[in-house]
C-alpha cells in the first residue's frame, strides 16, 4: 500500500510516524533552539536571568504538547472545533474579571505562577474555526466568502483590544487573509477588504488610539525625514528618541551595530549594557542581529521561511479541506508574526510589541505554537482519501 | 481552493522575506559605521583622570602656587529627591507646578473665563505653598540654590509646607512621615498648632480642587484616601525592599533609621537646646526600641486631631468661607474639572513611577518609556565645586548628612602668596573644556557627556583630527578614524590649564598628561566596567626668580599710591637677568582717560585683554610690565642711552660736534633763556646747570645738552639708526616673559634707544607751547612719546650696568647667554660717572643721605626721569601743577660688580621724578636692609 492509500487510520504507529513531514518539527526544534540561545543571551546576567531556563520547560511541555496533539487523528477535532472556538472567547472575556493586570494591560490570567496568554490559543482557535467554516462551504459569496470568517475574527479581536493588546490582535488579519484565499475566496473581495481595512487603520488613528498609540505612530513617521544632523542635534528629535522612540531606536542600533558578521554571542553592548528594551520577547529579533549579524538574522528567516515552507507543503499535500486550510493558516501565522516582528525591529513599522514565534520568550506563544506544529504533523502524518481535488463541491 | 493559491502565498511569503533581508541589510550593512558609533556613544564614556599640575616654587623655594585638595559636591538627583526631605519637597512642588501650572494661562480660551482674575485665584492658592517660588525646576542647580531656603529655620510651618508639597507628589516614601513628623514637631516647639496653620492647610487642600464647604470635605477625603493608599504603597515597598534584601543576603531594610535621621537631622539644628534635648532623646528611644510603627500610628492619630479640628473650627469655616466664595466665583468651576483631571493624571503617574521604579520595571508599554530621565536621575552630577573641609564633612556626616548628596574629593590650585603683583604673574588656571578646542555648543545639552557620535560628527566637520590634515567633509561617520581624535579631546576636556603668567607660560611643563578611562555604562549611566586606560603623569615643578622678601616689601610700597594713578617697582639681578621683585599697583585705566590722551583704552582693547586670559578688573593686573594706559614717556631715564650713542657716534667719527660747540646756560642765576631757530626757549631746570660735559649733563639731567645732541645730529634717530642701537640697548624679552604675557606690546618694545624698529619717534617735544603766539618759554627735551614699562626700564640699566645685553628671566636655572651690549669700558665708565654725580650732587641727590645711612653710598648709581603729561583743564601758566610720569633708576654695586637694579615709577603725580619716585626705591633698600637675609644677599658687598 502505497503512501496516498493511506486510511484515515493507519494500521501501525510507525507507518503514521514515518509519514509525518518531520522538516516541520526539525525546522521548527532548529527556532526554537536559536530562541533559547537568545533568551539566554537577552537575559544573562541580569535578574531576569531564570526567563532561559522557563524557556526550556516551555519547551518541553510543548514537545510533550506536540506529541499530545499528534496522537488525535485531528480530524476528530473537526466535532470539537467550536467548543474550541467557543472556550477561547470565554477565555478572552473573563480576563477582565480574573487576569491579572500587568503594565496597565490585563492579559494573562495567574495558574500557578505561570502567566497564561488566551490571546495565543486564540490565534489556533480562530484558525480552526476558520478551516472548518470553509471545509464545507464555497468561499466564493461575499457572506461565505469574508463576512462570516469576519466575523469568526472580529470576535476574539475586538476582546484582544480590550486587553488592550494591539499588536497581538494584529497578527489575525493576514491568517484570515491567507485562509480566505486559500479556501478560493474571491481576489477581489479580499483586495476590497484590505483596502477598507488600511482605511479603517487610517480612520482608527484619528478616532480611537489612544495618545501613547498615536505618538509611536507619529515618530515612526518622523523618524523617516530625520536627517543624521537633526539626530545629533535638534533637541525635538532627540526627545523623541528618549520617549516613544526608545525602543525601536535601540533595537536599530542593536540592529545596525552587529553589520554582517555580529558583535559575538553574549558580546552584544546593547544587551549586555541593558540599552535594549524587551529583548528576550518583543526585540528578540535584534538580539539575534546583534550577536550574529547581518548573517545569523537571515540563517534564522530562512530557517523560519523553511518551516513556513514545509507547512504549506503539507498544505498543498492534503487534499481533505480543513487539514489543509488549518496549515494555510498556521503558516500564515508563523510567517505573518515573524514578518512583523522583524519589521518592528527594524522600524519599519511603528513600535509594537510582538514576539517571535518560537524564538521569543513567553509559555503561551510556546504552547500555542507547539500546539500549532503538533497539528501540521498530524495533518501531514494522516492524510485523509478525498474524492475530488477540492472536496465535496 | 487549488494549489496555485498556495503556491502563490509561498511567491508572496518569500518576497516579503526577501523586503525584510534587504531592509535589514540597509541597516546593518550599509549603514552599519553610523550604527555601531551610535552602539558605543550608548555604551561607552570616556573619563580623563587629571594628573597633578605641579608646584610654583619662589626662589627660596617657598610655595608660591600649588594644588590642594577641596571637594566636589555631587548630587544624584534620583538619591536626593528621594531621600531628603526637602529634595522630595522641591521634586512634589516641581510636579504639582507641572500638572497644575499651566491652569491659568488658557483658561480663558477654555472656559471663557475672566483671565486675570482666574490667574489671581490660582495664584493666590498657590501662593500659600511657596509653590511660586519654587517654579518649575527639575535639576540639581535649582535644587542647591535653593536648599538654603530648606535648611532649619526654626519654622516648622514654613517646614510644613513643603512637606505638604512632598507627600502631595507621591513620589517620595518619606512624605508621609514627614507631614506626620512635621505636625509632631511643631505641637512639642510650639504648642497647638496656630489658627493660621490650619487655614492654611485647609487652603492646601483647596489647591486639590475644593472651593466651600462641600468641597473642602469632599478634598479631605480624597486626601485620607491618598494617605491610605500611601500608607499601602509604602508598606508593599518596603516588603518588597526587604525581600530582596533578603534574597540578596543582606540585611533587611530598617525603615525607621531613616526617619531617625531626620529627627537628628532637626535636633542639630535646633536653636533651642531644650528642644533638641528633647529631640535627641526622642531619637534615642527610637533608636533603641525600634518601634517606628506604634509612633507612626500615634502620629496618624495626631493627624486625625488635626483633621477634627479642620472639621470643627467654625471661624476658620466662616474666614474660610469668604476667601473661597471670592476664588470660586470667578474659576473655581474651572480649576476644579483642571485640577481633577490633572490630579488624577498625576496620581496615576506617581503610582505608576513608583511601582515602577521599585519593582525594576522601568518600560510601561502603555505610558510608554522615558528612559534619559531616569538615566539623568541616575548620573552623579557635581553641583559645587572645591568646597573646603570642613563644609564638606559635614555632608557625610551619618546622621546631619544630606542624603543624595555626595562628597569627592577634588584639587584646587591655590596661590599661596597673594603679592598684589605676583599673583596675576603667576596666573589664572582653569579647567579645559570643549569650547576651548573646537568650537562645540555644547552647553545647556544634558547628554553632552556622552554624545559620542554627536562628539566624532562635528570633530570632523569643524575641525581637523590631531594630526592635522585636512577634514573630509564628505566621509560619513568615519568612526575609527576619528575616534583618536575623540578620545584626545575627551583626555584634554577638564584638564586644568594656566590661562595667564606663569601658569600660561609654563603651562607644559606644569600641567603633566592627561590619563583616560574608557569606561561601559549602561542605560541608566552606572559604571559597569572600565574597558581600557592610558596612564597619567604628572606635571614639573616650576621655581622662578621672584625673591618673596623683597617682593613682599616692593609690593607693600607700591601699593601705597598716594595721588598717583599706578606706582611700579622692579628689582633685577643685574649679573643674571633674573628679577628679584615685579610689583605694580594703582588703576588700570586712569579715571577718564580720554580728557588725558585721546588714544587711550577702547573697547577693542579690553576685549584684547580678556582674550589675553587677564580679568582686569579682578586681579589688578600688574603694572610694573605693561605700560601706562595713556601717555607712557620715560623722560630723562633715557639720557644715558642717549649719552652712550652720542660717545659711540662719536668715537666712530659719524658725529663730529664736540660738547664744547654745544650751546649752552648763561649766567648761573637765572633759568635758561635761548633763542634758537629764531625761537625763545626755556628750560625747568635752575640756570647753570648745563654743562659741556657729558658727566654732568648726566648728574644735572641737562635738557638743553641732550636737545643740542639731537639738534645738532640732524635727528637722533638717523644716528641710532646707523648703529642698529636697537639691538644693542633693546629690550628683548626671553621666551617665558613674552609667553606670559608679560610684555605684551612687544611690537611696541624694541628698545630704550631709539631706532628704525621703534614706532615711534623719539624727537624733542615742545612742552607749554607759546599758543603760536611767541611768548613764554618753551622747552625741548628728549624721552617723550617712549612706550616702555618698568620692567623695560630696569632691563636696560640692567645692561648697562654689566654691558652686557643680559636676559630677563623670571625661572631658575635657565642658561641665559649675555652677549656684550657693544658700549665701550671707556663710554660705560663715564655714564657710570654721570650717575654717580646724579646721587652725589645731582637731581637724584636728595637721597644721597639716606643712601649713606645705609651704607650704600659709595655703590650708588641712579638716573631720574620726569616726562610731563598735561591735562587740558590746566592753562599754559599752571604747568606746574602739571602732572607727570616720574621715574628713579638706581643701580646698586660698583662698575665692575653691580648688585641690583631698581627701577621704580610713579603715574600721573604732581612731583618730579627723585621726589616722587625716588622714595619708592629708597624705601625699598631701607627695607631689605632691615631683613639680615635680603641684605645679606643682595646688598652688601660680596
Amino acid at each position: 500500500m502505497s503512501s496516498e492509500a493511506t486510511p484515515i487510520e493507519p494500521g501501525r504507529p510507525a507507518d503514521f510516524l514515518r509519514r509525518a513531514e518531520w522538516w516541520v518539527a526539525v525546522w521548527a526544534i532548529v527556532i526554537s533552539a536559536a530562541g533559547y540561545l537568545f533568551i539566554r543571551s537577552a537575559t544573562y546576567g541580569f535578574d531576569n536571568e531564570s526567563l532561559a531556563t522557563k524557556q526550556v520547560l516551555f519547551l518541553g511541555a510543548g514537545a510533550a504538547v506536540v506529541l499530545a496533539v499528534l496522537v488525535t487523528p485531528y480530524l476528530k477535532l473537526t466535532r470539537y472545533v467550536w467548543w474550541i472556538y467557543a472556550f477561547s472567547i470565554l477565555f478572552l472575556v473573563g480576563l477582565p474579571f480574573l487576569g491579572v493586570r500587568i503594565n496597565g494591560a490585563q492579559r494573562w490570567y495567574r495558574i500557578l505562577g505561570f502567566g497564561l496568554q488566551p490571546s495565543e490559543f486564540a490565534k489556533v482557535a480562530v484558525i480552526l474555526g476558520l478551516a472548518a467554516w470553509f471545509r464545507y462551504r464555497p468561499a466564493q459569496g461575499l457572506r461565505n466568502g469574508l463576512l462570516v470568517p469576519l466575523a469568526i475574527v472580529s470576535l476574539p479581536v475586538l476582546l484582544i483590544l480590550k486587553q488592550p493588546d494591539l499588536s497581538s490582535s494584529l497578527v489575525f488579519w493576514p491568517v484570515m487573509l491567507a485562509v480566505c484565499y486559500a479556501a478560493g475566496a474571491s481576489i477581489r473581495t479580499l483586495v476590497a477588504f484590505v483596502v477598507v481595512g488600511v482605511l479603517a487603520l487610517v480612520l482608527a488613528y484619528f478616532t480611537l488610539m489612544h495618545d501613547y498609540q498615536r505618538a509611536r505612530v507619529d515618530v515612526w513617521i518622523d523618524h523617516f525625514s530625520w536627517t543624521k544632523e537633526q539626530v545629533l542635534t535638534d533637541p525635538e528629535v532627540k526627545r523623541q528618541l528618549r520617549v516613544h522612540g526608545y525602543q525601536p531606536w535601540q533595537a536599530l542600533i542593536a540592529i545596525g551595530s552587529g553589520g554582517m558578521f555580529g558583535q559575538g554571542y553574549l558580546q552584544g553592548t546593547q544587551s549586555r549594557f541593558d540599552f535594549l528594551p524587551y529583548r528576550s520577547g518583543d526585540y528578540v529579533f535584534a538580539v539575534v542581529c546583534e550577536e550574529l549579524g547581518m548573517l545569523g538574522a537571515i540563517a534564522i528567516l530562512l530557517a523560519v521561511f523553511a518551516l513556513c515552507l514545509a507547512i504549506l507543503g503539507v498544505a498543498m499535500r492534503t487534499r481533505e479541506p480543513f487539514g489543509r486550510l488549518v496549515a494555510v493558516g498556521i503558516a500564515a501565522w508563523i510567517g505573518a508574526q515573524t514578518i512583523m516582528h522583524v519589521a518592528v525591529c527594524c522600524w519599519f513599522v511603528p513600535a509594537t510589541g510582538l514576539p517571535m514565534p518560537l524564538v521569543s520568550h513567553g509559555g503561551s506563544s510556546t504552547l500555542a505554537a507547539a500546539i500549532a506544529i503538533g497539528l501540521v504533523l498530524n495533518i501531514s502524518a494522516r492524510r485523509p482519501w478525498t474524492l475530488g481535488s477540492t472536496g465535496f463541491r | 481552493m487549488n494549489e496555485l493559491r498556495i503556491r502563490s502565498l509561498v511567491l508572496f511569503l518569500g518576497a516579503a522575506f526577501a523586503v525584510l533581508v534587504v531592509g535589514l541589510s540597509g541597516i546593518a550593512v550599509f549603514d552599519h559605521d553610523l550604527w555601531r558609533a551610535r552602539a558605543s556613544d550608548n555604551a561607552l564614556s570616556f573619563d580623563s583622570v587629571w594628573p597633578r599640575r605641579a608646584t610654583i616654587r619662589g626662589r627660596d623655594g617657598s610655595v608660591l602656587a600649588v594644588d590642594v585638595p577641596s571637594y566636589d559636591i555631587e548630587l544624584t538627583y534620583r538619591e536626593f529627591r528621594r531621600r531628603h526631605p526637602v529634595a522630595a519637597a522641591v521634586h512634589g512642588a516641581n510636579l504639582y507646578d507641572s500638572a497644575f501650572g499651566a491652569v491659568s494661562w488658557d483658561m480663558d480660551e477654555a472656559y471663557g473665563f475672566d483671565r486675570r482674575e482666574a490667574i489671581l485665584a490660582a495664584g493666590r492658592v498657590m501662593s500659600r505653598l511657596d509653590l511660586a517660588v519654587l517654579g518649575r525646576s527639575k535639576l540639581d542647580e535649582d535644587l542647591l540654590e535653593r536648599l538654603p531656603r530648606y535648611r532649619p529655620t526654626g519654622s516648622v510651618d514654613q517646614d510644613l509646607r513643603f512637606y505638604l508639597a512632598s507627600m502631595l507628589s507621591g513620589l517620595t516614601d518619606r512624605s508621609w512621615t514627614s507631614w506626620s513628623l512635621a505636625i509632631s514637631e511643631r505641637q512639642e516647639a510650639a504648642g497647638p498648632i496656630t489658627h493660621s496653620l490650619r487655614r492654611e492647610l485647609a487652603e492646601a487642600f483647596d489647591m486639590r480642587g475644593a472651593s466651600g464647604e462641600e468641597c473642602r470635605v469632599e478634598l479631605l477625603r480624597r486626601f485620607e484616601e491618598r494617605v491610605a493608599e500611601f500608607e499601602e504603597l509604602a508598606g508593599l515597598l518596603d516588603e518588597l525592599h526587604a525581600a530582596e534584601r533578603l534574597r540578596r543576603g543582606r540585611e533587611p531594610l530598617k525603615n525607621p533609621w531613616r526617619f531617625v535621621e531626620v529627627l537628628e537631622d532637626a535636633r542639630k539644628s535646633a536653636e533651642n537646646q531644650a528642644d533638641a534635648r528633647a529631640l535627641s532623646e526622642r531619637v534615642q528611644r527610637y533608636v533603641e526600641i525600634g518601634d517606628f510603627w506604634r509612633w507612626l500610628a500615634h502620629q496618624r492619630r495626631e493627624y486625625s486631631t488635626v483633621r477634627d479640628w479642620l472639621r470643627s473650627d467654625e471661624e476658620l469655616r466662616r474666614t474660610d468661607a469668604r476667601d473661597f466664595e471670592e476664588a470660586r466665583e470667578q474659576a473655581a468651576k474651572a480649576l476644579a474639572k483642571h485640577i481633577e483631571r490633572s490630579s488624577d493624571a498625576l496620581k496615576g503617574e506617581a503610582r505608576d513611577l513608583k511601582i515602577r521604579e521599585h519593582l525594576g520595571r522601568f518600560f510601561d508599554e502603555v505610558e510608554g518609556f522615558e528612559a534619559p530621565r531616569l538615566r539623568d536621575e541616575h548620573q552623579q552630577r557635581v553641583i559645587v565645586r572645591r568646597v573646603l573641609f570642613d563644609d564638606a564633612v559635614t555632608l557625610e556626616t551619618r546622621y546631619a548628612r544630606h542624603l543624595g548628596l555626595s562628597v569627592r574629593p577634588s584639587v584646587e590650585r591655590r596661590v599661596e602668596l597673594e603679592l598684589g603683583g605676583i599673583g596675576p604673574y603667576i596666573g589664572k588656571v582653569s579647567r579645559l573644556s570643549f569650547e576651548d578646542q573646537i568650537d562645540w555648543d555644547r552647553e545647556g545639552d544634558p547628554t553632552a557627556a556622552d554624545g559620542f557620535v554627536e562628539d566624532v560628527t562635528r570633530f570632523q566637520v569643524s575641525a581637523p583630527s590631531r594630526g592635522g590634515g585636512p577634514v573630509n567633509e564628505d566621509a560619513d561617520f568615519l568612526f575609527y578614524r576619528e575616534l583618536d581624535a575623540h578620545v584626545w579631546s575627551q583626555a584634554m576636556q577638564g584638564l586644568r590649564i594656566g590661562r595667564s603668567g606663569v601658569e600660561r607660560s609654563m603651562n607644559e611643563r606644569l600641567s603633566g598628561v592627561s590619563g583616560l578611562r574608557v569606561i561601559n555604562r549602561n542605560r541608566l549611566g552606572q559604571e559597569l566596567s572600565m574597558d581600557d586606560m592610558v596612564g597619567v603623569e604628572s606635571g614639573d615643578s616650576v621655581t622662578l626668580t621672584i625673591e618673596p622678601g623683597i617682593q613682599e616689601i616692593a609690593d607693600s610700597i607700591t601699593s601705597r599710591l598716594g595721588e598717583a594713578s599706578q606706582r611700579a617697582l622692579v628689582v633685577i639681578d643685574p649679573q643674571t637677568g633674573d628679577i628679584l621683585a615685579l610689583s605694580g599697583h594703582g588703576l588700570n585705566f586712569v579715571p577718564d582717560p580720554d580728557e588725558i590722551d585721546e588714544d587711550g583704552p577702547d573697547e577693542d582693547e579690553n576685549e584684547l585683554w580678556n582674550i589675553e586670559g587677564y580679568d582686569i578688573d579682578g586681579t589688578g593686573f600688574d603694572l610694573a610690565a605693561t605700560w601706562p594706559r595713556t601717555d607712557p614717556s620715560i623722560g630723562s631715564v633715557i639720557k644715558p642711552f642717549v649719552a652712550l650713542e652720542y660717545l659711540t657716534a662719536l668715537g666712530d667719527g659719524r658725529y663730529r660736534v664736540q660738547p664744547t660747540d654745544f650751546e649752552v646756560c648763561g649766567d648761573p642765576g637765572s633759568r635758561y633763556r635761548e633763542v634758537m631757530e629764531g625761537r625763545r626757549f626755556g628750560c625747568s631746570h635752575p640756570h647753570g646747570t648745563a654743562s659741556h660735559d657729558v658727566v654732568h649733563a648726566l648728574a644735572r639731567s641737562c635738557n638743553i645738552f641732550f636737545y643740542e645732541v639731537w639738534r645738532r645730529a640732524d635727528g637722533f634717530d638717523k644716528l641710532a639708526a646707523g648703529r642698529r642701537s636697537t639691538n644693542r640697548s633693546g629690550v628683548d624679552p626671553i621666551g617665558e616673559l613674552v609667553a606670559a604675557r608679560l610684555n605684551w606690546r612687544e611690537g611696541r618694545s624694541r628698545g630704550l634707544v631709539p631706532g628704525l624698529d621703534s614706532r615711534l619717534q623719539v624727537t624733542p617735544r615742545e612742552l607749554h607751547p607759546s599758543g603760536g603766539k611767541g611768548r613764554g618759554p618753551m622747552v625741548r627735551t628728549i624721552g617723550y612719546d617712549w612706550c616702555v614699562s618698568a620692567l623695560d626700564v630696569a632691563h636696560a640699566y640692567a645692561m648697562l650696568a654689566t654691558g652686557r645685553r643680559v636676559p630677563l628671566g623670571l625661572v631658575q636655572e635657565r642658561d641665559r647667554a649675555a652677549p656684550s651690549a657693544g658700549w665701550s669700558d671707556e663710554h660705560l665708565d663715564l655714564v657710570y660717572q654721570g650717575l654717580q654725580g646724579c646721587v652725589r650732587y645731582g637731581t637724584a641727590s636728595k637721597w644721597s643721605g639716606r643712601i649713606q645711612r645705609l651704607g650704600l653710598l659709595e655703590d650708588a648709581f641712579a638716573k631720574t626721569g620726569t616726562a610731563f603729561i598735561l591735562k587740558k583743564s590746566m592753562s599754559d601758566q599752571d604747568y606746574k601743577r602739571d602732572f607727570h610720569n616720574s621715574w628713579f633708576a638706581f643701580v646698586l654695586g660698583t662698575r665692575s660688580q653691580s648688585r641690583l637694579v631698581v627701577v621704580a615709577s610713579a603715574y600721573l603725580v604732581e612731583g618730579y621724578g627723585a621726589a616722587e619716585a625716588g622714595p619708592m626705591v629708597m624705601d625699598l633698600l631701607e627695607g631689605m636692609s632691615r631683613d639680615e637675609d635680603l641684605r645679606t644677599l643682595y646688598l652688601d658687598r660680596k
